[in-house]
């Protein structure tokens, strides 16, 4: 596939994603209540945080899906909320849930997300990376979870985008599909593209992430990276109730059934 | 390869559309269907009077008179017995029994030999008024000429009448502009109110909203997608309407598809009217059906709005598929000009700004 050298744009040393004093109201929920991050190019950031927290619709206002009440995100040096379209051109977006066309065939609509930013796509090393090539000439629908989740992945893919928005990208995935997904990132971020992910698993954000940023109740109430905030829980006395063993079950699952995918 | 997203959006969309087999039954094979259904069954003779002849003279004079009843155009003669011919008169079968009396003819057989004064007695069927009348008028007539030709007297005053329509009309020919409009109206409020509704539920629009789609590109994809199909329909239903049937293409070709484009537009800004309120398909079912099913009835697809009450006739004068089926009637059957259908494409103008306007309101991409 297509590597891009320069991923970002240039923002004279500004970090590629800057929020700053977000807001969001819905009725009489403070979704997001005074966000504020940074994200430099090139890393991996993820939003940690119970359901309700506001991860999410922090991550959709900075993808341009809504609209903020108040507050500013830039990502490129774009102002989301002045010129969402132009933000739209830099990401590669895979919400929770995502859906597409039926009657159409996983490499048309490829083709035709393509269309959507002006550019010839190739589906093969698209499909390629998220092993669904043989099922180029399938529809959606009849994927199965796994594969809907993997394709949306590559949709996301299509535009080259510089910066990556995953919701929750490995729910519902097998562990040998989320170690998968794992390398996959890590092959984004080798390419010098930034990734912003949201997910429930620690283990994962530990893993994958530079960063993490802990969100509740419409706050960031604690962002670093993931060996300092271990670092500082254990400073202040923390203690595991079970020892710390060499292995965990999902190593004992992997080493049991291999690490190849199961379904193409 | 085209690019440009327009471009692309609507031949994909050309493409999804051509592999829905529930699209293309519901498109394509019903409105055939029903128009084959109702074409064979052929109402259109139901417009003609059913005269029974009880002829009890059997002779030159009444043979003479069969055969001339026979060549008048609205009338369907049947020949039987007396008993036979009230039966069927009671049966609602025959509109009117004719029956011609054993002195019917001349007095002394030979040609020119003169008539006796006669009497020829007509039993009509009370519960059909219309028919029985114009059964009676036309014999009437014809015994009249009968007076006149048999006592020599001289023609005082003529009555000159003069063909208006001089096609043979029939009832394909007021069929097929019915099930034209009745398979636009179907295509555009159920094709859009469900494909977006679905497509809004299961999360395809939000999707797109995360790309920097324009949501007028999309729109204008499906809307032009469903255009062309508007005017393949036409193509259809007109050609097996005139080719198999034999009905009746007077207009313009170009106008009739303008009418069925303008017609489509009206039904697909009233169909995306229902997807934007709808939620969920079961609730642009009902909503959309509430809108097509009276309009299938009392807009004159299947039978004239003349048999309608009169207070139905005006409140029908202005419902979107009337002034749609109007319009095409009126060119294919009278073969008149887009100037000479103006009201029927004004009231289909207005309609398509009220259902653009609450589509406009309503329409919501989540």
């Amino acid at each position: 596939m297509q590597i891009a050298n320069n991923h970002g744009a240039d923002g004279a040393g500004e970090p590629i994603i800057v929020v700053d004093d977000l807001r969001k109201r819905y009725g009489d929920v403070q979704a997001v209540d005074g966000v504020s991050f940074e994200v430099q190019k090139g890393e991996v950031f993820a939003l940690l945080g119970p359901n309700g927290s506001g991860k999410t619709t922090t991550v959709e206002i900075i993808e341009g899906m809504r609209t903020a009440d108040s507050g500013q995100a830039r990502v490129g040096g774009i102002d989301v909320g002045k010129d969402p379209k132009a933000v739209k051109h830099l990401i590669g977006v895979q919400l929770q849930s995502s859906a597409f066309f039926e009657h159409l065939q996983l490499q048309e609509i490829l083709k035709m997300l393509g269309s959507i930013y002006r550019m010839k796509v190739d589906p093969e090393p698209l499909l390629n990376t998220v092993d669904l090539w043989e099922r180029r000439s399938a529809s959606f629908r009849t994927l199965s979870g796994g594969q809907k989740q993997r394709f949306a992945i590559a949709a996301a893919l299509v535009n080259d985008p510089a910066v990556i928005f995953l919701d929750e990208p490995t729910t519902g995935l097998d562990p040998q599909a989320r170690h998968l997904m794992w390398e996959t990132i890590a092959g984004w971020k080798e390419e010098g593209r930034t990734i912003v992910l949201t997910t429930h698993y620690m283990e994962e954000a530990e893993e994958l992430c530079d960063r993490v940023a802990v969100m509740d109740a419409g706050k960031i109430i604690t962002l670093d990276t993931p060996d300092t905030l271990i670092k500082e829980l254990i400073g202040r006395g923390f203690q595991r109730d079970h020892e710390v063993r060499a292995a965990t079950l999902e190593d004992v699952f992997l080493d049991l059934t291999g690490r190849s995918l199961r379904e193409f | 390869m085209a690019t440009r997203p327009a471009i692309y959006l609507t031949w994909m969309s050309i493409r999804m559309w051509a592999r829905d087999r529930a699209a293309l039954f519901w498109t394509f094979f019903l409105p055939l269907v029903i128009m084959v259904i109702f074409g064979l069954l052929n109402f259109g003779e139901l417009g003609k009077v059913d005269l029974g002849i009880v002829d009890l003279a059997q002779n030159e004079a009444s043979a003479r008179f069969i055969d001339e009843a026979g060549n008048v155009e609205a009338l369907r003669v049947n020949i039987g017995s007396e008993q036979d011919e009230l039966a069927e008169l009671s049966d609602g079968q025959r509109d009117l029994v004719l029956i011609l009396p054993e002195n019917f003819g001349p007095a002394v057989s030979g040609e020119g030999a003169a008539w006796e004064p006669i009497t020829v007695r007509a039993l009509y069927h009370a519960g059909r008024r219309a028919e029985s009348e114009v059964g009676l008028g036309i014999l009437r007539s014809g015994i009249d000429e009968m007076n006149f030709a048999l006592s020599g007297a001289e023609r005082l005053v003529t009555l000159e009448s003069e063909a208006v329509a001089a096609r043979d009309l029939g009832y394909i020919d007021f069929l097929m502009p019915g099930v034209i409009g009745m398979a636009i109206m179907q295509l555009g409020l159920f094709s859009v109110a469900f494909s977006f509704v679905t497509m809004k539920r299961e999360g395809v629009l939000r999707r797109l909203l995360a790309t920097p789609l324009n949501p007028a590109t999309l729109l204008t994809a499906q809307v032009i997608t469903r255009l062309i199909v508007v005017i393949l329909q036409t193509l259809i239903l007109a050609g097996v309407a005139v080719f198999v049937f034999g009905a009746e293409f007077a207009g313009n070709f170009f106008a009739v598809l303008l009418a069925a484009g303008l017609g489509g537009a009206v039904f697909l800004a009233l169909g995306f009217a229902v997807s934007g309120w709808a939620r969920t398909e079961q609730q642009a079912a009902p909503l959309a059906n509430i809108v097509s099913l009276p309009m299938m009835f009392l807009s004159g697809v299947f039978f004239s709005r003349d048999v309608l009450p009169s207070i139905l006739q005006t409140v029908t004068d202005y419902l979107p598929l009337t002034f749609l089926v109007e319009a095409i009637r009126g060119m294919t059957v009278q073969g008149d000009s887009i100037i000479a259908q103006w009201p029927n494409f004004l009231g289909m103008a207005v309609w398509f700004v009220i259902a653009f306007v609450i589509a406009n309101r309503t329409f919501r991409w989540e």
